[in-house]
């Protein structure tokens, strides 16, 4: 199991290093899907697996789709793709940078095999308790987070207004 | 030996049998739309046409498959694979009756395969580099993500009635009655929010011929066109799979016969999809939209406050397991 | 464990199939079969296409909504507090709010052909 965190952390690390040197932002979007799947990966590895699950729904079936449709409709026709020379530059500088901040902090002893709820009967796990406080003593969280999204709601509205004042306007 | 049987053999007998099913789906999707159109479907390959799945394997794999001068030649084929990776993948936690892997967050789970497909759909349409692929994709995955809303909102309407998100427990609560009795509005809304989720007709723009040429796999040829054909049955599969665990689910005292009982009502399910698709006319884009944003999201909504107030207030919340 | 040896033996499985797709048969390319197809002529100018807003409204619609169906994914453990007349006071909050957003989204005219 600790082999396959170990590994689920190295792909991610190779896929922020994909998202950073990224030629344009389509592939740099390629990247954050890669990153975010190993990244929930880790989070099932060491046991909160609704909030995992929650994250990949919400994040890569939500936020980068919309994302990738905003880009799918304004990129460009033909963009530079990962066999450039430079983008292989890049790549190489960010992995090199990666190996240093891991010798300058030295890490290691992260991998427990042993999550809090491992011993008994757990049906509910930890993250399930944690989220149900969200609705006790959380409330004022829930209604910020309630009340942000409206905000986006009102903000998006007034950018996009009578689909030719707003500050975007359909070409 | 034990491993070779849990982690291999396991997986495959539940992979290829779906496979099979979803070919013969074709077939009968092709004899079906016949009769209700007063002629024969297939019937000269093998006998009643029986053959014909095989003989249409044999066809796609062999014709030539198209690169085209795309914008971006990897993402152009790995984009069927995905998609019929992720339709298969949700059969993963479906209990029938015991499930592949029994996940306390199934349901959560399938959703999330759901919303992954919407980049296959995205992503094939723009590696194509043909406007009509575009267009095709962007109009596909606004649908698909419309219907995922009420998915959801419906989804979680439900869930409050049986208590957690593992589909185990569904079978569970539907001992006494089916869940088709609390909750029939939002049973109705559920089956036509499928059939908007799979692009299926009368919710076919993605692949209206008269208007798109088959939307966003325009350029793909033989093979991957038949992953993307096969991704979609899987998923029509899925979906009413799904449909029949939320709201008819047999009761499972006893095991032979669970099966039986649940593929005929998958297999009642689908006949009902492809007796829709050979009754009603194609949708215009703007009606889609209106019916799913101005008709089905409010009364989910409502429905949402309604179950919750219901097994609240009556102190009948179903049991944290 | 059996998930990831469902996803690797799926994976395996949609690679084969493609590989055979591509490998199989013969080709015998052409640049009438390769270049995009739109009716037998050659395109009409570039492949991307203006900027719509219908449909990028739709997708932050969609995005918004999303987000606030995450909020409410917890109400079926929720429920089980120990004070349940919190979490459906809660969760009455939220989805007014939701439905705020939306009756005025309605009439400002953002589903409008939302198309």
């Amino acid at each position: 199991m600790s082999y396959f965190l170990f590994l689920f952390l190295l792909c991610f690390a190779l896929a922020i290093i994909g998202v950073a040197s990224n030629p344009s932002p389509f592939y740099g979007v390629i990247g954050l899907v890669m990153a975010a799947f190993f990244g929930c990966a880790v989070l099932v590895g060491f046991g909160s697996s609704f909030v995992s699950l929650v994250l990949f729904l919400i994040y890569l079936g939500g936020m980068l789709v919309v994302f990738v449709y905003s880009i799918a409709m304004s990129a460009e026709a033909y963009p530079k793709t990962w066999g450039d020379f430079l983008v292989i530059l890049y790549v190489f500088g960010f992995a090199f940078l990666i190996l240093v901040f891991s010798f300058i902090f030295e890490v290691s002893d992260i991998m427990g095999s042993l999550t809090v709820d491992n011993v008994g009967l757990y049906v509910i796990r930890m993250d399930f308790g944690g989220v149900m406080l969200l609705y006790s003593i959380g409330g004022p969280v829930l209604l910020l987070c309630g009340f942000g999204l409206l905000l986006v709601l009102f903000v998006v509205l007034e950018l996009t207004r009578g689909l030719a004042r707003g500050a975007l306007r359909i070409v | 030996m034990q491993n070779l049987l849990n982690y291999i053999i396991n997986p495959l007998m539940l992979i290829i049998p779906i496979l099979v099913a979803v070919a013969f789906l074709t077939l009968l999707e092709r004899k079906l739309l016949g009769y209700m159109q007063q002629r024969k479907g297939p019937n000269l390959t093998g006998p009643m046409g029986l053959l014909q799945p095989i003989a249409d394997g044999v066809k796609l794999f062999i014709k030539e498959p198209i690169r085209p001068t795309s914008s971006s030649t990897t993402l152009f084929i790995i984009m069927p694979t995905m998609a019929l990776m992720l339709a298969l993948m949700a059969w993963t936690p479906m209990p029938m009756p015991t499930p592949m892997s029994d996940m306390n967050i199934g349901l959560l789970f399938i959703l999330t395969l759901s919303s992954l497909t919407v980049y296959s759909i995205l992503w094939s349409g723009w590696a194509s580099n043909s406007k009509y692929a575009l267009l095709g994709a962007l109009r596909a995955v606004a649908q698909t993500i419309s219907y995922e809303v009420t998915l959801t909102l419906i989804l979680l309407s439900t869930i409050m009635l049986v208590g957690n998100f593992s589909l185990s427990t569904l079978i569970t609560t539907q001992e006494p009655i089916w869940l088709a009795a609390p909750t029939w509005p939002l049973m109705m809304m559920w089956y036509i929010s499928t059939l908007a989720e799979t692009n299926r007709a009368p919710f076919d723009l993605t692949e209206g011929e008269s208007e798109l040429v088959s939307g966003f796999n325009v350029e793909y040829a033989a093979g991957p066109f038949a992953l993307f054909f096969l991704a979609e049955y899987t998923n029509i599969l899925m979906m009413n799979t799904l449909s029949c665990m939320l709201f008819f689910n047999s009761s499972n005292t006893q095991k032979e016969i669970y099966p039986m009982l649940l593929m005929t009502k998958i297999c009642l399910l689908t006949i009902g999809f492809l007796w829709v698709r050979a009754s009603y006319p194609r949708f215009r884009y703007d009606q889609l939209m209106h019916l799913t944003w101005k008709n089905f999201l409010p009364l989910t909504l409502a429905l949402l406050l309604w179950y919750i107030s219901i097994t609240v207030s009556t102190a009948s919340t179903p049991p944290l397991l | 464990m059996k998930i990831l040896m469902m996803f690797l033996l799926t994976t395996m499985i949609t690679t084969l199939l493609m590989t055979i797709s591509f490998w199989l048969p013969q080709t015998s390319p052409n640049a009438e079969k390769m270049s995009p197809f739109e009716c037998g002529f050659d395109p009409l100018g570039s492949a991307r296409l203006p900027f719509s807003l219908r449909f990028f409204l739709v997708a932050i619609l969609f995005l918004l909504f999303d987000l606030e169906i995450a909020l409410l994914l917890p109400t079926p453990w929720a429920i089980n507090n120990l004070n349940p007349e919190t979490t459906l006071l809660l969760t009455y909050l939220i989805i007014s709010i939701l439905t705020l957003g939306l009756i005025y989204e309605w009439y400002q005219g953002g589903l409008e052909w939302a198309e």
